[in-house]
């Protein structure tokens, strides 16, 4: 099966909003991990948002961010786990 | 002026002679005291330190005591996950955990932290009530459901929506009751901030929020406070269904334009604020830059019905000048803060001989009329105003970025921002002159240097 990797993207100190979201996230990422053997995490945090531009695949400047294979999903909004085993379906699960 | 008076009039939509200024400091306290933010939430001592340093350093007309949307969900029995630069993170959820609603118990001043919040609240109450406008934040009741229940609220909204109902219910109590414990502790205002509603359409807010938030605004305003309903992310969809839940205030983060929000709010007579930009601006940025972002709002806010406030709660390692800065223009000592920076030594500019030269020369002092938008509505006017004039007249910005044109701001005298001089002459100060009457003024230099 072929691997996907999902990335969390965040930035340093967000704020109090950003820090909720990215809790929920980051739940659901591991939830799905669990399931699902061919899904890779990786977390990426910023500590300053011109380092932005060195992720790849990020294009909006919103946090927390998801990419999929480098392929933004989401920009500061949650993700809830039937949203995303949608999503990572047709990238194969 | 009291600062407390000033908050309370802007948040009943008064009209006020000046803006008044709350720095959201939750977290960044512990920074001002030197602790981690886990020995921050978790110590009544460090915060009431932390506040009572943002008082002294920020010149506040008002504060938050804490800015901690986990104290209900962890006495109620989340467990948290505290760290060292941020508030705690919801770590698990009880109703997600097999627990029922039933099982939940309303939290009271015995329970989790608050003994430690409600100890912190009462002695910053004592401390500052009579300076400044002190607010209790709880925790909105869509964003507390979220931390009892985890993301499957929003497909329980769709397939068991009683049972939302229900747990909405709960939370409006929690809320209800949380407001009760920090009045009692002596807040003048207290502000629901539930910033995942955000995360859900206008028609899920007025089924599933509104009818819960409600019931809080009333009850806070029949105890005779002050209530606000804080919202952060790209909640500018909810905005209209946020005034109708009737606070006295809402306050939002840079996602929503406060034009918007001002339009809105103007027509169901609720109070705004906002929304100085907290990462761009108050922590990576300079001071010059959250003086800009601080005058556009402020320039959009108004003097009536408007809290000039950051986005949200400051992030820990915003750097304390950058808030000073803010402080300095709300308070008109631009100049003064500038000169104390200590950012100017070794730079010297000269003024030109103003009465001996042969053009009229006009210094426009700003922040930056690429940036911000009053700079760029004044130096519109004076180079319209300038092009009647042709070769008679000079005129220049000096965008305070530079250290030469901080120098040429205090040698000239000019506090606030922006200025128009004319030939050393302070002539217009922060409002923006109308092009005729500006023209007028010149012509006046033109003619007496003229007649020299």
């Amino acid at each position: 099966m072929e691997k996907i990797t999902i990335t969390l993207v965040s930035l340093k100190d967000p704020c109090t909003s950003c820090n909720i979201i990215y809790g929920l996230v980051k739940e659901t990422l591991e939830k799905v991990q669990k399931e699902y053997n061919n899904v890779e995490l990786k977390f990426v945090e910023l500590d300053h948002i011109k380092k932005a531009a060195e992720v790849e695949g990020l294009e909006v400047e919103k946090f927390p961010a998801v990419l999929i294979n480098n392929e933004q999903i989401t920009a500061g909004s949650l993700l809830t786990k039937r949203q995303l085993v949608s999503i990572l379906q047709l990238e194969g699960l | 002026m009291n600062s407390k008076q000033l908050v309370l009039d802007a948040l009943h939509n008064k009209e006020v002679e000046r803006i008044p200024w709350v720095p959201f400091v939750g977290c960044h306290a512990a920074s001002l005291i030197g602790v981690t933010a886990e020995e921050y939430f978790k110590s009544s001592d460090n915060i009431v330190k932390g506040v009572t340093k943002a008082y002294e350093q920020y010149r506040p007309d008002g504060l938050p005591v804490l800015f901690d949307l986990q104290v209900e969900a962890e006495a109620m029995g989340c467990e948290l996950k505290y760290s060292d630069t941020n508030p705690p993170s919801v770590a698990t959820h009880p109703l997600e955990e097999g627990k029922k609603l039933e099982e939940l118990k309303i939290p009271g001043e015995k329970d989790g932290r608050f003994p430690v919040v409600l100890d912190a609240t009462a002695r910053i109450c004592e401390a500052l009530g009579d300076k400044i406008a002190l607010y209790g934040l709880i925790t909105g009741p869509f964003t507390l459901a979220l931390h009892l229940m985890g993301t499957d609220i929003f497909y329980e909204m769709i397939d068991e929506p009683e049972n939302v109902h229900k747990l909405m219910s709960f939370c409006k109590d929690v809320c209800i009751n949380t407001s009760r414990m920090y009045i009692d502790a002596g807040v003048d205002i207290i502000a629901v901030v539930d910033p995942m509603t955000s995360q859900i359409s206008p028609d899920n807010f007025a089924e599933f929020v509104s009818p819960y938030a409600k019931p809080v605004f009333e009850y806070v305003r029949s105890r005779g406070k002050g209530c606000s309903f804080f919202v952060c992310g790209n909640a500018k969809k909810n905005i209209e269904e946020m005034c109708k839940c009737e606070p006295d205030n809402i306050s939002i983060d840079e996602n929503i334009p406060l034009e918007y929000v001002k339009e809105v709010c103007s027509k169901y007579g609720v109070s705004f604020g906002g929304n100085i930009q907290l990462t761009v601006t108050m922590l990576f940025g300079t001071p010059a830059d959250n003086i800009a972002n601080a005058e556009n709002c402020m320039s959009i806010g108004g003097k009536k019905g408007y809290i000039l406030s950051p986005g949200c709660d400051m992030p820990f390692a915003t750097p304390p000048e950058n808030v000073k800065a803010i402080a300095s223009y709300v308070h008109g000592e631009v100049a003064e803060f500038m000169k104390s920076s200590n950012v100017l030594e070794g730079i010297d500019v000269e003024l030109p001989d103003y009465q001996n030269e042969k053009q009229v020369i006009i210094d426009v002092i700003t922040l930056d009329s690429e940036s911000c938008a009053p700079c760029q509505y004044m130096m519109e006017a004076v180079i319209e105003a300038c092009a009647d004039f042709g070769d008679k007249v000079v005129y220049r910005e000096h965008k305070i970025k530079f250290k030469e044109s901080v120098v040429y701001m205090l040698k000239l005298g000019v506090k606030n921002l922006p200025t128009i001089c004319i030939d050393g002459q302070i002539k217009y100060v922060s409002l923006i002159p109308d092009v005729e009457l500006l023209k007028k003024s010149i012509k006046e230099a033109v003619d007496l240097k003229a007649a020299k």
